[in-house]
């Protein structure tokens, strides 16, 4: 133990220059073994968020006396064993932090749910899923913070000043990846292995489906279907929604569920609202923020719906509750209303149908979307940056409308015929020839 | 006098850009100065001033890769071709193989909004294989394009333009001609954007040879004057007479023989 801490306070005063993103040699005296993995304590000047010192790890390296070079990421702690050694050798004083390498790679209801460390040795349900984890009471807890959600972990000593050593806390909190401080406690540490950083830079949920994460109320409000609309009050919806018609024979394969507005549970699938509003929230963290976004649903109501996206009105199914079209599957493509960051899917559902809302047999929502990130300049998500691409992007420029960030290639933040040069030195092949 | 007024015009627009030399200048060519009734008229956007050093110190300094701008011109005097209007400036790519694509668009009545992006390397030292397939735009905006250490092109075309005067009327209808266009068009560009090989707009340069914020761009206006009716009238009864009294000795040789 006395050695951990004599290593660790010679390695505190290593100094970090966060503005350095490329790979760099670390001194190999500057780290310490354990397990067979070389580990070593950045002190960011002025404090750091989590991309900081993840992308700061991620461009070091360490070369071993016979060579072997060992990658850097961000500590990921997976045995109780290491979990000591870590907090034994790096934790100094109360309220020391550490930044681990463990980030919500998606942030939907649960802030237990998708979590993943960057090597991804773990990924799920932190809680329930990792095979180890070492939580503070109530964390994950995604706190009210001026940062925004946390999604990112720390070890802590969770203790005053003058807190009996024996006693302090060294579990896990969940913290905000931008919160770069405080700035005279924050540290992170770096771990060497062959796994390397695999952190993925897409936070969408690749699937979002229709199920009890969704909130859902039978009451309309102003702005219901904005992102700005806080839905906390509303409840889950009720989820599976009894239905004599099986998902499968609607959306084959699905894992969506039938879903209403029910809070006690009650109905029998007949006797629901006859108006029923629902939200999901997700995040969308395309790394850089002008990668073009991706979005497909598959839906279908009993009877009647509109599928908003961030406020606007992406579609309506209006045709009533005639049997013939009441199963129709509609298939809408939203890509044009996604956007970086925050993003809320919202679907007001009508029985009987919007043009006259009744109590008409049965009421449902079935909902289906296939999200994704795609590659910067790839408009048509086809793997290659071609003459197509260039053509969707010059329709765009010479249309008058706005204009989404992802045809903002140069980042300048304008859309106009620089990024169409841009996009060219994206091709796959010369001259924009298609990859066939 | 309305002579006198096109010539004002046209001396104007050369003070003007006289004045704004030292920046990147789209400057406006038309294939004549009058253009009467029936006729077509083209006009040559060029481009010059990428290659500038300011008293100042500050530059331009870039070869050009990609522009859009929109073209005014009086959509009641002229009607815009587009069939004849294929003929753009081979220093960005010949677009027929595929080294350039352009566009030209008339969502407005008088505003063309055209744009070119070159699907050329910029050199054969910048490049990457498999990309590395001449012409190059080092090379295309040379004066000697086979030389690329001969110096950059002072101005170099970028499009040229067609356009029709059309008689204000249905040609050989009894009603023809039922209304004569005339006065004077200007001829001009706005939201010019041009873009560097790298994607960016091109921008000035301080000193050093760092961007300090977007090269002003200038167009001097230039005024077309499509003649009044009379004079055209005129004309039209003078060939009339002509032709008349022509068919009148023809008829009085064959009556006499």
């Amino acid at each position: 133990m006395e050695k951990h801490i004599k290593l660790a306070l010679a390695m505190t005063v290593v100094p970090a220059i966060l503005a350095l993103n490329c790979a760099h040699a670390f001194p190999l005296d500057a780290t310490v073994e354990f397990n067979g993995h070389r580990y070593a304590k950045v002190v960011p000047l002025g404090g750091a968020t989590w991309e900081q010192a993840r992308a700061n790890a991620t461009g070091e390296t360490v070369t071993l006396l016979d060579g072997t070079v060992l990658k850097g990421h961000l500590v990921t702690i997976t045995s109780q064993p290491e979990q000591d050694f870590v907090s034994s050798t790096f934790l100094m004083a109360s309220w020391q932090q550490l930044w681990l390498g463990g980030y919500q790679f998606f942030v939907d209801s649960g802030s237990a749910d998708n979590w993943a460390w960057v090597t991804g040795e773990e990924i799920g349900n932190i809680s329930a899923d990792w095979a180890y984890h070492f939580l503070d009471t109530g964390q994950p807890g995604d706190d009210p913070n001026a940062f925004g959600n946390e999604d990112a972990l720390r070890m802590l000593i969770n203790g005053g000043v003058g807190t009996p050593p024996g006693t302090l806390n060294d579990r896990w909190h969940d913290f905000t990846r931008q919160d770069p401080g405080p700035a005279s406690l924050l540290a992170y540490v770096i771990e060497f292995d062959d796994l390397g950083d695999n952190f993925s830079s897409m936070t969408a949920p690749p699937t979002v489906v229709s199920g009890s994460h969704w909130r859902a109320s039978d009451t309309i409000e102003s702005d219901w279907e904005t992102i700005g609309f806080d839905d906390s009050s509303w409840s889950f919806a009720h989820a599976p929604y009894p239905n004599i018609t099986p998902v499968t024979d609607l959306i084959p394969g699905t894992n969506a569920e039938y879903m209403w507005y029910d809070p006690e549970s009650t109905s029998n699938g007949k006797q629901g609202p006859i108006e029923a509003f629902f939200r999901y929230t997700f995040n969308l963290d395309p790394e850089p923020r002008n990668l073009p976004l991706f979005g497909n649903v598959l839906l279908n109501a009993d009877d009647d719906l509109e599928f908003y996206v961030n406020g606007q009105l992406v579609f309506a199914d209006d045709d009533g509750d005639l049997p013939e079209t009441v199963d129709l599957v509609h298939a809408v493509d939203f890509s044009d209303y996604l956007t970086a960051g925050i993003n809320v899917l919202a679907i007001r559902a009508v029985d009987g149908s919007l043009a006259s809302p009744r109590d008409w047999v049965y009421e449902r929502v079935l909902v289906e979307a296939k999200i994704a990130i795609g590659t910067l300049g790839d408009f048509n998500n086809d793997s290659c940056v071609d003459r197509t691409d260039l053509d969707i992007l010059l329709a765009r420029i010479r249309s008058s409308g706005p204009h989404s960030v992802w045809f903002d290639i140069n980042e300048d933040g304008e859309v106009n015929i620089a990024d169409a040069r841009k996009l060219v030195l994206l091709f796959s092949n010369p001259r924009g020839a298609t990859c066939d | 006098m309305k002579k006198m007024l096109l010539l004002f015009a046209l001396v104007s627009s050369l003070v003007f850009a006289t004045s704004q030399a030292f920046a990147i200048m789209i400057s406006l060519e038309p294939s004549k100065p009058k253009v009467y009734a029936g006729q077509n008229i083209f006009v040559d956007i060029n481009i010059s001033g990428l290659h500038e050093t300011f008293s100042s110190g500050n530059q331009v300094d870039s070869l050009l890769a990609a522009f859009s701008l929109d073209f005014l011109y009086n959509p009641s005097l002229l009607t815009f071709l587009p069939f004849l209007s294929t003929d753009w400036g081979p220093h960005l790519g010949d677009i027929p193989s595929g080294e350039a694509v352009r566009f030209v668009d008339e969502f407005t009545p008088g505003v063309l909004s055209l744009g070119l992006v070159s699907l050329l390397e910029e050199s054969a030292t910048s490049c990457v294989d498999p990309f590395c397939i001449p012409p190059y735009l080092n090379n295309l905006q040379r004066v000697d394009s086979s030389d690329p250490t001969s110096p950059y092109l002072d101005t170099f075309r970028l499009a040229t333009l067609g356009f029709y005067a059309p008689y204000g009327g249905n040609p050989g209808m009894p009603s023809w001609p039922s209304t004569w266009p005339s006065g004077s068009t200007v001829f001009d560009t706005t939201n010019v954007v041009l873009s560097d090989p790298d994607g960016f707009e091109i921008s000035l340069l301080d000193a050093s040879g760092n961007p300090i914020g977007p090269a002003p761009v200038v167009t001097p206006f230039i005024a077309v004057k499509v003649p009044e009716p009379a004079t055209i009238a005129l004309m039209s009864l003078g060939l009339f007479g002509i032709n008349f009294s022509r068919k009148n000795r023809q008829a009085a040789h064959r009556g006499c023989c």
